[in-house]
């Protein structure tokens, strides 16, 4: 499990993701990968059926934002609510939220 | 020479089609049946637009050959529930300036569910890598969490959300290339299966295979049994916030106030609109975005307003309860229906003297919410 990296531009400080092209606040083109630090969750939903698939488990699933105020989709575990603070890390290529 | 929208066509819309039925095969049907309501000839066209998510790996020029049309104008259009409108954007600009005398705009998909599905999984680089591996479900997902937020700003509840549901499907009954005609109770509404809290199935949109087509041509090619249908007001907005809102808003809030100011009308003056609804909590958005719920009360709004008739909402029943296909041709759909409604050809459906529609079109659902926003005001004189 690895802490999700954002992406810090290198002349403001804004952070983004997922990565930009150029810096929507400075217009930078210089992005360093960071550490996220911690993540508030704001809303959430279970997804109960998925399209085209018939063996599909529901799953949590969330809209967060980080300290440093990236917004992220991110999947949750099942006890997770809103307003909760979350760690981002990443699993198999999903980000994903959990209790510190 | 001045554009005008002189004609529709659309091909059956089924959950079901058969072996013989196929996005090339609708698109056909939809444009056939398009010039027989036109009274032109298939040679009379010399400009075509497409929108499809199920064509590649063919493009536009290949669906031209296989209709054997011969063009000088073409546009293939990528702007998802925004399309429709985009191509009608650039179409009365071809119009305008005589590149092209008589275009067919068409929007098409029978992508199947999975085929759907598909689509939805890896929709852009940011839903592929990023919201597909969490299972966001696809837009149902993405818009579950926008319905949240615009809940708890509006101090919005499920049932009246409902009351749109119970409406379009009121309207749709009267439609007969509609998908779902038979009433739809408020009580089936709340008991629905939940499929992405809290969306449950009357929130979402039934995926079908079908095709829409409108010609654009000059107000002298318009039949005399019916008046050319002009474009008072067309603005669009991309991207307009780098996603960084709360999807409450779209990107109509960044041109209405001119788009008003322009036409010289308000929103009082609007007889009919076909507001695009992938979701109701997006109808509302753009309602609200074009300045049409007064002081923001969504709540009466749609318990008065949309329950009561009294703005003409989705009059073919919209995308939730008529079917979308793939998504592009929903839109087309929606702006076909206000055309008719302002020649006085819409049937039992028929809002009686409208004199001027909205249509608008909105999708492209970047990684929290839509991209692409579109509205235009249409008129008869
Ligand atoms: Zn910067």
């Amino acid at each position: 499990m690895d802490i999700l990296q954002v992406y810090k531009c290198a002349k403001c400080s804004k952070e983004a993701f997922p990565q930009k092209l150029i810096c929507n606040h400075c217009r930078s083109t210089d992005f360093i990968m960071i550490d996220s630090e911690y993540a508030i969750v704001e809303e959430t939903s279970i997804i109960r059926h998925m399209l085209g698939s018939k063996d599909w488990k529901p799953r949590k699933i969330g809209s967060v934002r980080t300290n440093k105020g990236v917004l992220l989709t991110v999947g949750l575990s099942d006890e997770i609510e809103s307003g909760d603070k979350v760690i981002l890390f990443q699993q198999d290529g999903a980000i994903l939220g959990r209790k510190e | 020479m001045r554009p005008a929208i002189i004609a529709i066509g659309q091909s059956v819309y089924t959950r079901h089609p058969d072996e013989n039925q196929n996005t090339r095969t609708l698109m056909r049907d939809a444009i056939i049946s398009a010039i027989k309501d036109s009274g032109l000839k298939l040679s009379d066209i010399d400009g075509l637009a497409i929108t499809s998510f199920s064509i590649a790996p063919d493009s536009a020029i290949d669906i031209a050959w296989r209709l054997g049309l011969s063009l000088k104008w073409l546009l293939q259009d990528s702007n998802g529930g925004s399309s429709a409108m985009n191509m009608l954007g650039h179409a009365s600009r071809a119009i305008e300036t005589n590149a092209a005398s008589n275009i067919i705009i068409v929007a098409g998909d029978a992508t199947g569910l999975s085929g759907y599905a598909k689509i939805a999984n890896s929709y852009n680089t940011a839903t592929r890598d990023h919201l597909s591996p969490i299972g966001h479900g696809g837009p149902n997902g993405v818009y579950a969490l926008v319905t949240s937020r615009q809940m708890k700003k509006y101090n919005i509840d499920k049932i009246d959300y409902g009351r749109m549901a119970v409406a379009q499907r009121k309207w749709a009954s009267l439609n007969p290339h509609a998908v779902y005609k038979h009433e739809l109770t408020i009580e089936e509404y709340i008991d629905a299966p939940m499929v992405a809290d809290p969306l449950a199935r009357y929130d979402c949109v039934p995926v079908v295979a079908g095709s829409y087509a409108l010609i654009i041509s000059s107000e002298d090619n318009c039949p005399v049994d019916r008046k050319p249908v002009f474009i008072k007001s067309f603005m669009q907005s991309f991207n307009f916030d780098n996603q960084e809102g709360d999807g409450t808003n779209t990107g109509i809030s960044t041109f209405s106030d001119k788009m008003w100011e322009e036409s010289k009308i308000s929103p009082d003056d609007i007889d009919v609109l076909s507001i695009y609804d992938d979701y109701p909590a997006m109808v509302i958005a753009q309602l609200n975005d074009l300045k049409m719920i007064p002081d923001e009360d969504i709540k009466s709004f749609l318990n008065n307003e949309i329950m009561l008739k009294n703005k003409p909402i989705n009059t073919w029943g919209g995308m939730l309860s008529a079917g979308q296909p793939g998504g592009p041709a929903g839109g087309l759909n929606g702006i076909g229906e206000v055309v008719q409604q302002l020649q006085g050809r819409a049937g039992e459906r028929q809002v009686r003297n409208a004199k001027y529609g909205i249509v608008t079109g909105y999708g492209m659902t970047l990684y929290r919410y839509g991209g692409t926003a579109a509205a235009a005001i249409l008129e008869v004189e």
